[in-house]
Formats: structure tokens, sequence, C-alpha cells
């Protein structure tokens, strides 16, 4: 019984931040609470090999991003688009710092960030093809160094470092589409609103590349 | 990020500053970098708000995504548990007493 009161105490207050990732990897409550379930019962059948005063956390997200890949992801009937466009670096800076000061001396940048939602960022992080999701997602919400993260997916750490930079300038442009359709950001393009309402509007934007090419 | 006229250092420092700035808010560099464009971001303000922006956004990132355990998981979840240790605690259990007969039918023979 000691194992198990042992376990229950040093995993069970990682659940909220294992259910965040869960929810970002699956993109479905309910396949993120099995996730979850599995993840603890696997962790706690292995818990014997688990060294002590390694880190539980990466053990812990280590066993559910496998669990993830190996079952959600071969599950799917058709396989997510793996692949990224190219994105410039400081997308997003680049485009807020072409506003200038505001009236009231407020930056732009203040203004942009003290906007951006939960639904935003919910959905950019779940725009990104699943490689580049999981590797910002390790990153930038649970604060894993490269080195974890390399552990964590089996991926080399110069792969992790090339998807958690461009992951990043991924979300900063789907960020700015979102900015965009509420009207405080200008748009790439000149393109201009059909009116069919700013739904479209995203996805006219994160589409962009290849409509415009058409 | 700022121009070469203005100020006697070389523009190519910013563009390192900026180049490496995601290694350097990941803690990735080495010493000597790291100390070199920390000492560059205090003496550039360009480049420190550049800096200062990537900061931010990613905490806010970071707190815009956060979501609750659903009601009923933690329990689910503590039940699986439970039920696991049980069954590993049947499994030893049987493995003890087939051991032990094995054990008394050794001694006998």
């Amino acid at each position: 019984m000691a194992e198990q009161e042992k376990f229950v105490e040093l995993a069970m207050p990682h659940m909220q931040a294992l259910y965040t990732a869960a929810l970002r990897m699956t993109r479905n409550p309910s396949d993120a609470e099995d996730l979850v379930q599995e993840t603890y019962l696997k962790a706690y059948r292995g818990f014997a090999s688990f060294e002590e005063g390694t880190n539980l956390r990466a053990w812990l997200y280590k066993i559910m991003t496998n669990s993830f890949i190996n079952s959600y992801r071969a599950g799917k009937r058709r396989p997510e688009k793996a692949d990224l466009e190219d994105i410039e670096d400081l997308y997003l800076f680049k485009r807020i710092d072409k506003l200038g000061v505001l009236p009231g001396g407020r930056s732009a940048e203040e203004e942009v960030l003290e906007h951006i939602t939960d639904y935003e960022v919910k959905q950019a992080i779940e725009s990104l093809p699943e490689p580049f999701r999981i590797a910002v997602l390790l990153a930038d919400v649970e604060g894993f160094s490269y080195k974890e993260i390399s552990d964590i997916t089996h991926v080399p750490i110069g792969t992790v470092m090339s998807r958690i930079h461009r992951g990043r300038r991924a979300l900063q442009k789907a960020l700015h589409d979102y900015g965009v359709a509420r009207g405080l950001l200008a748009s790439d393009s000149t393109v201009s609103d059909d009116g069919s309402g700013n739904e479209k509007a995203v996805n006219s934007t994160i589409l962009s590349d290849r409509v415009s090419q058409t | 990020m700022k121009s070469k006229d203005a100020f006697e250092e070389p523009v190519s420092e910013c563009d390192d500053a900026i180049h490496r700035l995601y290694y350097f808010m990941d803690g990735a560099l080495t010493e000597d970098k790291r100390v070199q464009i920390k000492k560059h971001l205090d003496a550039c303000p360009p480049c420190l708000r550049v800096y200062d922006f990537e900061e931010e956004l990613r905490q806010v990132i970071a707190n815009h995504c956060q979501e609750t355990v659903p009601e009923g998981l933690r329990e689910r979840v503590a039940a699986a548990i439970e039920e696991e240790a049980k069954k590993s605690l049947h499994r030893s259990k049987a493995k003890e007493r087939r051991e032990a007969r094995q054990e008394a039918q050794g001694n006998a023979s």
C-alpha cells in the first residue's frame, strides 16, 4: 500500500498540467480525459522502474506523449499535415511595431498582448501540425528545456529546437491573424474582407499564401 | 535593430542578439554568449523592446491556455489506480500461496 500512497502523493498534483497538455494534443475533451487516465495507469504500473530523485514531471509527460503518439494518432483515419510553412522572424513584433505609439501613449505591444484571449491562444496552438504543437506546448506552456523535450519526444535536440522556433513563429502568425480579424492589426494582404464575417477572415489569412498565388 | 549611423557599434551585434534571442530566452546559450547578449540587450533599447515583447508573449500564451481538470476525472483516476493496486495485490498473494505450496511440497518429498 505504501507504494500506492507514494505514487498518488507524488503524481496526482500534476493532473491539471497534464490535462492541459492532453487537451491541446488531442483537441478533444473526451480523448484528453482518456489520455490522462491511461497515462496515470501506465505510470502507476511502471512506478517501480521510476528512479526516485529524477524528474517525475518529465517522466509523466514522456509516458503521456508516447501514449498520444502511439494510440491516438494511430487511430486517426487521415494523417495530419505534418509540415509548416516558413514564417519570418519576429512575425508579430514587426507588425505591431508598424502601429507606433497609440493615442494615450500606450504602446502597441501592450494593446495587442492585452487583447489576446484564451480562445485565440488555444486555437492558435491547436492549429499547429502535431510535431510543432507538441514541441511548443512542452517548451512554452509546460516550461521544459530543449534537453528534456528531446528526451520526452525521442527526437534529437537539433530537431527539437527547430520545431520550437518554427512552431513559435507560426503561432505568432496565427495570433496576428486573430488580431487582424478583430481590427487590432492590419492585414498583410491588400485583399479586403469579403464581408462574410470574422471567422472567414481568419481562415483566409491563414491560407493567404496559397490563396494569393491563385 | 538600430542603424549604423546612429551608433558606433556595428549593426551585426543587434542581428546577433535577435538571431539568438530564442536560445537566450530558453537558457540554451553558453555562459559567455549569454553574458554577451545580456550586455547588448541592456545597452540597446530597440533590442530590449523586442526581447521584452517575446518574453511577455510567451507568458501570455502560457497563461491563456490553462485548463481546469474536468469534474470527476480526479476520482476516476484515483479509482483506476486503486483497482490496479488491488489486482496486483491479488497477483502477489496468489504468487505467495503458489510459492508456499511449492515449498511445502518440496519439504514433504
